[in-house]
C-alpha cells in the first residue's frame, strides 16, 4: 500500500466511522464520495475570529459565506511546498475554467506566520501567482482556532533566534463549501486535475441535497 | 522525455580540494524556483547519480544565497517538516531526485531574486568525489508561464 492509498484508506475508515450511523439513518444519501483526501461526515462551522486580509482590512468566517473557498495554510519565507501547491491551486483554477465550471470559487492563502507575513508583504506574494488569490493572516491565536477548525496544524518556533526559521505546516488544501463551513480537506500530493475532478464532484452531490 | 526545464544541465567539472577518485556524480534535471517579489529563500531542485561508487552530498554553495542548506521534506499526520540535514547519501549508480514537495535545496539569504531565464552557479560538495560545479536555470513555474 502507498502513503498515498494509505492516507486515502485512513480517511474513508474515518469517514465511515463517523457517517456510519447517520447514513443508517437517512437512505437517501449514497456512499461517501472517495476523493483525494476526504469529505467531512458534517460539515462544520468555522470559529468567529478576526483574521486580516492582504490589504489590511478586516476579514472574519462570515466572509467566506457565498462561495466556494479553497484555503492553503503556509508562509511566503517557505521556498519549497508553498509555492508549489499555489501554482497547482491555480492550475485547479484553470482547469474548472477550461470546463466551465461557473459556481463562484475564490482561493486563499493563509499565512501562519504573521510575524513575518504582513499584509503588505502578503499582497505581493498572493498577487505573484494570482491576481484572483487572496491573502489572509492573523494573530496566532486565531490562527490556531482557525486551522484547528480546518483539520490543519503548524508549528512557528517561538523564539528561533534568526529571520530565518523555519514553520512546519499541513500541506492540506481545504475546501469550504458556500455555507463557509469546512466542507473536504485534499491530501498533498495534490494533482490539479484529480483535485478539480473531486471538487465538481463535491459540488455536484453538494448541490443535489 | 527532457522538456526545455528538465533539460540537461551543462556540467562543468572542476578539481576540487579532496582527490577524485572516482568519477564524479552526474547531476541533471536542475532548476531553481524563480521567486516571488521579496523573497530570500529559493529552492533548488535535482538529480544526482552517483555513477562510480556511492558518495555523498555533503554541502553546497552558490554566490547567489549566503547559505545552501539540504532539506528533506517529511509529513507527520500531513504536517510538512521541512529539515535541514548535514548530507545526502548517495547510493552507487541510483538516481536520487531531489524534486518540488520532496528534498530539495533551499537557497537562504538571496542575494537577489531568482529571475527565470537567468543562469545560478551551484557548487556541489561530495565527500568522495569533491566538488561539482552545476550552472543551474532559474525557470518559472507558474501555470502561466508554463503553457507558454
Amino acid at each position: 500500500m502507498t502513503p498515498r492509498t494509505a492516507t486515502v484508506a485512513a480517511a474513508a475508515a474515518a469517514f465511515a466511522l463517523g457517517i456510519g450511523t447517520w447514513l443508517f439513518l437517512d437512505a437517501r444519501q449514497s456512499a461517501p464520495l472517495e476523493i483525494g483526501g476526504y469529505v467531512l461526515a458534517t460539515p462544520r462551522d468555522l470559529p468567529a475570529v478576526e483574521l486580516v486580509d492582504e490589504h489590511g482590512a478586516p476579514f472574519r468566517p462570515h466572509d467566506f459565506v457565498g462561495h466556494w473557498s479553497f484555503l492553503y495554510f503556509g508562509y511566503t519565507y517557505c521556498p519549497d511546498v508553498c509555492p508549489l501547491t499555489l501554482v497547482e491551486l491555480n492550475k485547479v483554477k484553470l482547469e474548472l475554467a477550461a470546463d466551465r465550471f461557473s459556481e463562484p470559487s475564490a482561493y486563499y492563502f493563509v499565512s501562519v506566520d504573521p510575524k513575518r507575513d504582513t499584509p503588505e508583504r502578503l499582497r505581493e506574494y498572493v498577487a505573484y501567482f494570482d491576481p484572483e488569490l487572496r491573502g489572509l493572516t492573523g494573530s496566532a491565536d486565531a490562527l490556531a482556532a482557525l486551522a484547528q477548525a480546518a483539520d490543519t496544524v503548524f508549528d512557528v518556533p517561538d523564539d528561533p533566534g534568526t529571520d530565518n526559521y523555519l514553520v512546519s505546516h499541513s500541506s492540506n488544501v481545504v475546501l469550504l463549501d458556500p455555507n463557509g463551513r469546512v466542507h473536504a480537506v485534499f491530501a498533498a500530493p495534490h494533482d490539479p486535475s484529480r483535485l478539480a475532478h473531486d471538487f465538481t464532484r463535491i459540488a455536484a452531490r453538494y448541490n443535489s441535497l | 522525455m527532457f522538456s526545455s526545464f528538465r533539460g540537461l544541465v551543462w556540467l562543468s567539472l572542476t578539481v576540487g580540494a579532496v582527490p577524485a577518485a572516482a568519477a564524479p556524480p552526474i547531476v541533471t534535471d536542475a532548476w531553481i524556483r524563480a521567486t516571488p517579489p521579496g523573497a530570500v529563500t529559493a529552492a533548488a531542485y535535482l538529480t544526482i547519480t552517483s555513477a562510480g561508487a556511492a558518495d555523498r552530498l555533503v554541502g553546497a554553495a552558490t554566490p547567489a544565497a549566503g547559505a545552501v542548506e539540504i532539506h528533506t521534506q517529511g509529513s507527520d499526520a500531513g504536517s510538512q517538516h521541512m529539515t535541514h540535514v548535514a548530507e545526502l547519501t548517495l547510493p552507487a549508480g541510483q538516481a536520487v531526485r531531489l524534486t518540488p514537495g520532496g528534498q530539495h535545496l533551499m537557497l537562504i539569504d538571496l542575494k537577489g531574486p531568482m529571475v527565470p531565464g537567468t543562469r545560478v552557479a551551484l557548487s556541489l560538495r561530495f565527500a568522495e568525489a569533491g566538488t561539482v560545479e552545476v550552472d543551474v536555470p532559474v525557470v518559472d513555474a507558474r501555470a502561466a508561464a508554463a503553457a507558454h
